[in-house]
């Protein structure tokens, strides 16, 4: 999994490329953690070239939204890939977490 | 923890060989992932190591991968179901992993192993192969 950051308009958008599974999803869990102290509450997850996630991954995401959310922010999916959405859906995080087709669209809901 | 790279590279280059679908693929190994991590955290507790032999065969019709382990016996019919519905300030973190390998496969079988430890069974039925002759 490689990760990276860019700040685009209201959004911090983190790119994250590769497989989110028991292995990686602690690194990604404390790279966002970071961003989030750091005061970066409006998140974007490129997921785009997300191509698998188990169940320590939606740790990772849930821990993510909640800390964000708490702090008046929140973290968003953009690109969630057709398996990597299979497993949100089934797991109900569909319910809980906002998605969007693109990083675009994801960003543009941060805009006050 | 630090054998499972090699557990799942096992079972991506098996996916790989048998020539999966690439949903089946994805299925098998997230099954096989959330399967390897709970017998490493609950047959093996507190960092204890042990055993765990992981066989995969395929055929046109099916994948049946299986997991033996020496450890603790587990009842995955005791794992609390998991909640998918509440709010995100309720919804706990975690808990979903038995749910995830339900979902994904088509069979789940659990059984005590001999004279110690567990015996999953995991089945994956493939696609009905659709032939142009």
């Amino acid at each position: 999994m490689q990760l990276s950051t860019e700040n685009v308009g209201p959004a911090v958008v983190v790119r994250i490329t590769g497989s989110v599974d028991s292995l990686t999803a602690d690194t990604l869990l404390t790279a966002l953690r970071l961003e989030v102290e750091a005061g970066n509450i409006r998140l974007v997850g490129d997921f785009g070239g997300v191509d698998y996630t188990s169940s320590a991954g939606l740790r990772a995401l849930l821990a993510t939204v909640k800390e964000a959310r708490q702090k008046g922010g929140d973290f968003r999916l953009a690109a969630v890939q057709p398996g990597v959405h299979k497993v949100l859906e089934l797991s109900g995080f569909t319910s809980i977490l906002k998605l969007y087709n693109d990083v675009d669209a994801a960003v543009a809901s941060f805009a006050p | 923890m630090e054998n499972l790279p090699s557990l799942l590279e096992f079972i991506e280059a098996a996916c790989r060989q048998a020539q999966l679908e690439e949903e089946i693929a994805f299925s098998v190994k997230l099954a096989v992932e959330e399967a390897c991590t709970n017998v490493i955290r609950h047959a093996y507790p507190d960092g204890n190591a042990g055993p765990l032999h992981l066989g995969f065969r395929s055929d046109a019709a099916e994948v049946v991968v299986t997991l033996a382990d020496e450890g603790i016996p587990f009842h995955p019919e005791q794992a609390p179901a998991p909640d998918l519905d509440s709010g995100w300030e309720e919804r706990p973190i975690g808990g979903l992993g038995w749910h995830l390998i339900r979902q994904m496969m088509d069979e789940v079988h659990h059984e005590q192993g001999t004279p110690s430890g567990n015996r999953l069974t995991l089945v994956k039925r493939r696609p009905a192969m659709t032939r142009s002759s």
